[in-house]
């Protein structure tokens, strides 16, 4: 089993926000990570997706954010298949079956697809590159009930193969079996603060 | 057709310079309308090709004018890398440039270098002084053997940049925050894929004049079939090969046909030509465009 604690009332600044956190990741373990809106839990992936040497020195990181691929050219799944090559870190079972359910527009030039297609190939290139430690903001937006269930199956696998997985989800009743600590973003007086259980004044 | 090898060689060199210059140029931003024209960079060079002029003016230089121009480009570029490199937290959003604050910072360029260029023309007419308008023109015709040696070091440079980045680009074609995401040093990518655009350019420039929209024409060809637009690796590496030949060829052409005894300059030509190209490409593919 793999423990991290990266931060122990640690304190960091972000965007001009002092920022105290307190974490400790366990591998096999989904971590939900809930606050308003606007208090920064994007912000504080992609914080650790620029410092992640820092902060995960040895450890493969996988980022599936809510920003669509927008390449400038007509690449495809496909296509980009053979360049994800050298970042391979080893692909999970669950791949198979998102290109089944991919199939009909792995083809298709990435920027002509849906919003749902587009997060349905994030998440497939995600599960094929593989990695220790998944970060994963709004996995299940614009996706339809039937890839919903194939991301709540995709993060069953992530667990059983004793990954680390830390989610932002708005909706996350659909996968709140799933989740086994909360980490609460609070703004206070002094900055935000990052810590588990329930939120502050609860 | 008599052909001139050293010529051919050079624009060879050059075409693939500018082609290049454009790709880096458009992947970096993310934006197929920028080109070393729409992001400053012609503005720059054409600043240090001005700013030869007048020191000859003032000086006897030691070295023929584009050597002096390609001095001091080098210079600029040095400086700039260091400003990049001192001042990149304030051009940084995330990680990555700022690509907003680039443009926009290139577009102004380029009009601060309009003005300066409309005062000195200007000067030179209240002054009855001849203005230098062939740099407008850009032509291989005042070519010289030597000038294979500065272009030949930075095709060496050039290939070692793109044999240790081009996975990179790659990634970063998809999007900055996917690529941080790889681990990838992004703003270091950017940064240095904008300084070579511009270096590449500007050497260009300094040697043979500006070539209007080369850097932004060449690119949408490539792109345009198939084989290359599926496969960024493909355009960064045999983009410039190709476009280099085409170049190279109109740049011969031009060299073997004088119109009312003088020679077409291949900057107007291959403008011409590829305008009308990248018209025909944009009413083809409605959709894409």
């Amino acid at each position: 089993m793999r423990k991290i604690e990266i931060f122990e009332e640690d304190q960091f600044v972000i965007n001009k926000l002092l920022v105290t956190a307190s974490l400790e990741l366990v591998s096999g373990k989904l971590y939900h990570f809930a606050g308003e809106n606007g208090v920064g839990k994007s912000t504080f992936f992609n914080f650790l997706k620029t410092h992640q040497h820092k902060y995960f020195p040895k450890l493969h990181c996988q980022f599936i954010d809510q920003l669509r691929f927008n390449p400038l050219n007509e690449i495809s799944f496909l296509d980009l298949k053979r360049s994800l090559i050298p970042y391979q870190h080893s692909a999970l079972k669950i791949y198979e079956k998102g290109l089944e359910l991919t199939k009909n527009y792995q083809s298709t030039p990435i920027k002509n697809l849906s919003g749902g297609q587009n997060q349905m190939i994030k998440i497939l290139v995600s599960s094929f590159l593989g990695g220790d430690i998944f970060f994963l903001d709004e996995p299940l937006q614009y996706l339809d009930k039937e890839n919903k269930y194939f991301v709540k199956e995709f993060i069953s696998e992530l667990k059983h193969e004793h990954k680390i997985v830390c989610l932002i989800e708005h909706n996350h009743e659909f996968l709140q079996e799933l989740i086994d600590e909360n980490y609460f973003m609070q703004k206070e007086v002094e900055g935000i603060k990052i810590a588990k259980g329930k939120p502050y004044g609860n | 057709m008599e052909i001139e090898w050293a010529r051919f060689c050079l624009a060879l060199l050059a075409g693939a310079f500018l082609t290049l210059a454009g790709s880096l140029g458009q992947l970096v931003t993310n934006n197929s309308l920028a080109s070393p024209s729409t992001l400053g960079m012609d503005g720059m060079a054409v600043l240090v090709v001005i700013v030869t002029q007048l020191l000859a003016l003032v000086f006897p230089l030691p070295f023929a004018h584009e050597h002096v121009s390609f001095g001091i480009l080098s210079l600029v570029f040095v400086l700039s890398t260091l400003f990049l490199y001192y001042k990149r937290s304030s051009l940084m959003v995330r990680g990555g440039v700022n690509i907003q604050k680039f443009i926009l910072f290139g577009l102004a360029f380029n009009l601060l270098v309009g003005a300066i260029f409309s005062v000195i023309q200007f000067m030179f007419m209240a002054l009855n002084f001849e203005f230098p308008s062939a740099l407008w023109f850009g032509s291989l015709k005042q070519y010289e053997l030597g000038y294979l040696i500065p272009f030949l070091a930075i095709f060496f440079v050039v290939v070692m940049y793109l044999k240790v980045n081009v996975s990179k680009l790659e990634m970063l074609n998809l999007g900055g925050d996917f690529a941080k995401g790889l681990g990838i040093n992004v703003g270091g990518v950017q940064l240095s894929s904008l300084t070579l655009s511009f270096f590449l350019n500007g050497v260009v420039i300094s040697y043979f004049g500006v070539f209007s929209f080369l850097g932004l024409v060449f690119p949408h060809t490539i792109r345009s079939f198939k084989v290359f637009k599926t496969n960024m690796k493909r355009e960064l590496i045999w983009g410039p090969i190709i476009c280099a030949f085409i170049f190279a060829v109109v740049d011969q052409f031009c060299y073997n046909n004088v119109v009312y005894g003088a020679e077409l300059p291949v900057g107007m030509a291959s403008s011409v030509l590829g305008s009308f190209f990248l018209i025909f490409l944009v009413l083809r593919s409605k959709v894409s465009y």
